[in-house]
């Protein structure tokens, strides 16, 4: 069960297997990209901040190790926003530089996490609303579609890629902070709690919108009749 | 199943637009906000230099009671609204406390004083002295909010409107201690008009303005 510790407040999160929960967990896991590993993330955290607060001190050299320690974690993270690396890749760019031109801000001592992480989010978010206000969104959009098309398929892969389509649409269709909720405590194993403060909401109200997010999936499985 | 990774590229690229363009560490910053700390006294060190502080008429203790107690809330609030563990500031539900509880506080404290003791002023208070107040101010916390603004513009980017509020009430409290500080009257519709309505309008121009001025910008290195 690693990897459910985000989840762990919610008892039916962390059901036996052989429920129709662990059948999700297991199904998200073979459908969509690897999730990190909470020691992963939990190292990145210790020494990613105590590089920021280097780094905020004035220390040049150690900016190189919070890039190290945290771009892969953003990358996929936006990645899974954004559904495209060229865009992922500018929105990583933009959110290394926003850290460094705030780093004489950097409270030492806190977290680079959840700042790293609401920085990312918020300039995707920024960045989103600036495209569909030009009109480029829909070209985005046809231009991912295109490019999911062309995936080799098969039948093991075309019945993983249903599942997994079935489940992304799911996921793209629930509410904007049902689906943050759910991919920051799932897909990047943060804490409740860093959850909260990136979203700026209480925890009980991300357990509430990751729990709702659950359900929303798990009848996604319910649907396509897969047996857990 | 493989991770996907930034292309090494980028790290290159990163980290040599931060190198080219340097940012400002937490010595800088420190001394940026010491010139805003004093900047944003100015005005009110001004008014209050000018127009004198004292009782002005007062009980000693009424004077004492309000003076301080407002006192109290604005360094409350300062001190809340820029403390916790977190990069990300104070959070939501804290910000928005300080934002309703310094106005309510200070109301709790000018109605104790005003039951303890109840206006002894002859003359009339009419609008002009409701508003002379109010003008006083709003000269003097505007310094306060616009400081306390520019100090944290462009860093938010989870909940500028609430921290821009908050930020406003704490700059209504400041003001509203200089005007403490400064009138004799403590009648109600003068201490809710005169002395309250600017820490109320403080706290919505900082939600107004700071979410704009707040809020995450691009990094002018993009």
């Amino acid at each position: 069960m690693e990897g459910m510790d985000g989840l762990a407040w919610n008892p039916s999160f962390a059901s036996a297997p052989g429920t129709a929960h662990a059948g999700l967990f297991l199904f998200w896991n073979a459908a969509l990209p690897a999730t990190v590993p909470r020691v992963d993330a939990e190292g990145a955290r210790s020494k990613g901040s105590l590089a920021m607060a280097r780094y905020g001190q004035g220390d040049d050299a150690a900016f190189g190790e919070v890039y190290d320690e945290l771009s892969p974690r953003l990358f996929r993270y936006l990645v899974r926003l954004a559904r495209d690396d060229a865009r992922a890749e500018d929105l990583l760019q933009q959110t290394f530089l926003q850290m460094h031109d705030a780093r004489g801000r950097f409270l030492p001592g806190a977290d680079v996490v959840p700042w790293a992480y609401a920085i990312a989010r918020r300039l995707f978010i920024d960045g989103t609303r600036r495209r569909k206000r030009d009109h480029l969104h829909d070209e985005y959009m046809d231009e991912r579609s295109a490019a999911q098309n062309t995936s080799p398929s098969g039948e093991a892969v075309a019945e993983a890629n249903e599942l997994s389509e079935a489940l992304r649409a799911r996921l793209e269709a629930l509410p904007e902070l049902q689906r943050e909720a759910f991919r920051l405590v799932r897909e990047e194993s943060l804490s409740i709690a860093e959850a909260a403060e990136i979203l700026g909401v209480t925890q009980a109200a991300v357990k509430l919108r990751a729990h709702r997010a659950y359900e929303s999936l798990r009848d996604v499985l319910v649907e396509l009749e897969v047996k857990p | 199943m493989s991770q996907r990774l930034p292309p090494a590229a980028l790290r290159e690229r990163i980290l040599a637009k931060t190198q080219k363009l340097p940012s400002p560490t937490v010595r800088d910053v420190a001394k940026v906000r010491l010139k805003l700390v004093v900047a944003a006294l100015i005005p009110a060190l001004l008014v209050l230099g000018v127009l004198g502080v004292g009782p002005k008429g007062r009980p000693l203790a009424l004077a004492l009671l309000v003076s301080i107690g407002w006192g109290a809330v604005a360094v409350a609030c300062t001190a809340l609204v820029f403390s916790g563990r977190s990069a990300l500031g104070p959070s939501r539900p804290a910000l928005g406390a300080i934002a309703l509880m310094a106005p309510m506080l200070e109301l709790l404290l000018s109605a104790i004083g005003m039951v303890l003791y109840p206006d002894t002023w002859s003359g009339v208070l009419g609008p002009k002295t409701h508003a002379a107040c109010m003008l006083l101010g709003l000269v003097m916390g505007t310094a306060p909010l616009v400081a306390m603004l520019v100090h944290l513009r462009g860093l938010d980017p989870v909940r500028p409107h609430v921290r821009g509020a908050a930020l406003g009430a704490t700059a209504g409290a400041w003001a509203g201690t200089g005007t403490m500080l400064l009138c004799p009257h403590h009648e109600w519709t003068h201490v809710l008009v005169g002395h309250l309505l600017p820490v109320v309008l403080f706290a919505i121009a900082g939600a107004v303005v700071g979410g704009r001025v707040l809020a995450l910008k691009r990094a002018g290195l993009t």
